[in-house]
């Protein structure tokens, strides 16, 4: 188990530095000088493009790039005013020391953007999980158990319109009817406290509560027809507890894993639907960020969700070892 | 797929006019066992939910493409009349018009071309390269699997629509853009998929057979796994235009696919949304269901091409 655990996270180490190369490259791949792209239609001169391109280490090769990028380089004279003689030592911190450079848009260091973003779209994604998690799983459960009857028939169709529905479009239709028309929920964009979490997150949870239900449902009927349920049951426990105890304890492995993935890619912001209601979050930040072409932001913004991804994922792995010793991984 | 049915197809036609020296065989061809393909057509013919979706997506794909013959008016045209803006639906106009004087309808069904053409390229793109990389990861193994499998994790690393704003980034906001990012974001789910069926494959008796009579590894593996490996790739492939008809329209949403005036359904409902709260309801509602409708008969049809071809591939969602 021991093995698994430090290879798994040796895994982790290798995806991570591999994302940070593809983010890195971000910048490189546009097609034509990224310099004059985020500059955009300003009028900046020569020499102004000439500062950028130094402030942000463009003139140096591009593996020294990368480990100024990735390290920093206030360790080593850089040229600061274009005389092609290194005169100072560079300002960046690195990425692997929480430095990812300043947004070109918002003139503040992205760091600081992401920590101020982050708890909203962190308080969205578990208002998101407090709501699908036990409605999915309740939902999945009467389905199994009372299969082929009119509740199994509802949450199946119930499920097929949440997975299909658009959710910026449920999210602009919530809007309509309970924003303007009933005016339940005011205000219902931004984020002034709980009552604008209520419409996103219901938008966010539709498709959830789906996958999780089927998920569920699946896995129960798997489970409920093995031996060790007949066992149970033929001892005389109590139903309730043949379901809740013995077979919800099984089934719901993968709905667990299924659970983290999603709660993995919702932490990196929720890029639709944080838009549609305005959401200071991290999705609604990437999006302003990709519109004004500022790379230094997006790179940011993109390298914390993936880390983040990984880490949960590495997390709920581990955590399975340890709790279920019947899962052997290679 | 009929290159597939067309394979593994292996029921001989039955001779018409059978002649007392056939007799023996024809007894014996009334006793075959019907064919995998018999299986798959059976059921799905009883699956009544995945019938009538194929036949609405059919419906859906029919309008759009006879856009140009049905459509009240062009989709672009800005009425000179004045009472024509944002007006709700009517005779004149069954889904009303934009803030720009123009047809909705018209729009809608104009619209939906390039939504589903998005989504189908970019559901083609991404099985052959995903239909590849699984293989060639399955098959070889070592360290080709390796690098593979550590590129499909970093993809997947990023939630399917992140990965798509991340390529459209890089490459810039239009709608060809967006196709290949919606792609790329495809890969992940199909290479996996491949990887896992060409690894249970690759070890049976008739790949070690065709190994023995000489074949070559890409011989074996364009003739043998992948038409093996097909129909579950059919199955996800078909879910995944679902998938990817909700990333397109996202992005042209969000202002990074389709650019204006051309209609493309997230792009109208992008543009409805700033009526919305003045009660121009239509405007959003309509492009919406269409994305709606169109996306639940994917995935019922796809549902129902899973229970016919493996009812064991229900695991998978």
């Amino acid at each position: 188990m021991k093995t698994f655990i430090i290879r798994r996270f040796a895994t982790a180490i290798l995806v991570l530095f591999g994302v940070s190369i593809l983010v890195f490259m971000m910048i490189h791949l546009v097609p034509g000088d990224p310099v004059l792209i985020m500059l955009q239609q300003s009028t900046a001169g020569p020499e102004a493009v000439a500062q950028v391109r130094r402030d942000l280490g463009l003139d140096q090769p591009l593996p020294l790039q990368y480990v100024y990028w990735l390290i920093g380089n206030n360790f080593v004279k850089v040229d600061t005013d274009g005389d092609g003689v290194p005169d100072a030592y560079g300002t960046h911190l690195g990425i692997l020391r929480g430095d990812f450079g300043r947004s070109l848009f918002k003139k503040a260091q992205v760091a600081d953007i992401i920590t101020d973003k982050f708890p909203h779209t962190l308080k969205l994604t578990l208002a998101v999980m407090l709501i699908s998690i036990p409605l999915g799983i309740f939902a999945g459960v009467v389905a199994a158990v009372k299969r082929e009857t009119f509740l199994d028939y509802a949450t199946t169709v119930g499920a097929l319109v949440g997975v299909s529905i658009p959710s910026f479009w449920l999210g602009l239709i919530l809007m309509f009817v309970f924003g303007v028309q009933l005016a339940w929920v005011r205000p219902f964009i931004g984020d002034k406290g709980l009552v604008t979490l209520i419409l996103p997150a219901i938008t966010l949870a539709a498709p959830f509560v789906a996958v999780i239900a089927r998920l569920t449902r699946s896995s129960m009927l798997n489970v409920l027809s093995e031996d060790y349920i007949r066992t149970a049951r033929a001892k005389g426990v109590r139903e309730r507890y043949v379901l809740y105890g013995h077979a919800l304890r099984n089934a719901i492995i993968p709905v667990v894993t299924m659970i983290g993935l999603q709660f993995g890619y919702l932490l990196g912001g929720a890029v639709i639907v944080e838009t549609v209601f305005v959401y200071p979050g991290l999705g609604n930040e990437v999006v302003t960020a990709i519109l004004n072409r500022d790379f230094p932001m997006v790179q940011g913004i993109v390298l914390f969700s993936a880390t983040l991804f990984v880490f949960i994922n590495l997390a709920t792995d581990v955590v399975y070892t340890i709790v279920d010793p019947r899962i052997q991984y290679g | 797929m009929m290159t597939a049915q067309d394979h593994t197809q292996r029921t001989p036609t039955p001779n018409p006019v059978p002649t007392v020296s056939d007799s023996a065989v024809a007894s014996l061809n009334r006793h075959k066992p019907h064919g995998h393909w018999y299986f798959v057509r059976r059921q799905f013919l009883r699956d009544r939910a995945a019938i009538i979706a194929g036949i609405v997506l059919l419906l859906i794909l029919m309008l759009t493409a006879l856009a140009p013959l049905i459509a009240p008016y062009d989709p672009v045209f800005q009425s000179e009349n004045s009472e024509d803006r944002l007006a709700p639906p009517s005779l004149a106009h069954l889904m009303g018009t934009d803030d720009l004087r123009r047809d909705i309808l018209s729009r809608v069904l104009y619209g939906g071309q390039t939504t589903l053409r998005v989504a189908i390229v970019s559901v083609i793109g991404a099985v052959v390269l995903g239909l590849v990389l699984g293989m060639v990861s399955g098959y070889f193994g070592g360290s080709s699997d390796e690098i593979i499998s550590r590129f499909i994790d970093i993809l997947m690393t990023l939630p399917g629509i992140l990965l798509a704003i991340v390529i459209i980034a890089i490459l810039g906001p239009g709608l060809n853009n967006a196709m290949i990012a919606v792609a790329v974001s495809g890969i992940p789910t199909i290479s996996r998929l491949v990887r896992g069926d060409t690894l249970v494959e690759k070890n049976k008796v008739y790949i070690e057979a065709s190994r023995a009579m000489g074949s070559s590894d890409w011989h074996i593996m364009a003739v043998h796994v992948a038409p093996n490996v097909i129909q579950s790739v059919i199955v996800v492939a078909t879910l995944q235009v679902a998938t990817a008809i909700q990333i397109a329209a996202g992005l042209s949403f969000l202002g990074l696919g389709q650019q204006p005036p051309n209609p493309e359904w997230g792009a109208m409902l992008s543009n409805g949304r700033n009526y919305m709260s003045s009660g121009k309801w239509w405007m959003t509602v309509f492009p919406g269901l269409a994305i709606f409708i169109t996306v639940m008969a994917i995935n019922l049809l796809g549902d129902g091409l899973r229970d016919a071809f493996d009812p064991r591939l229900r695991n998978l969602d």
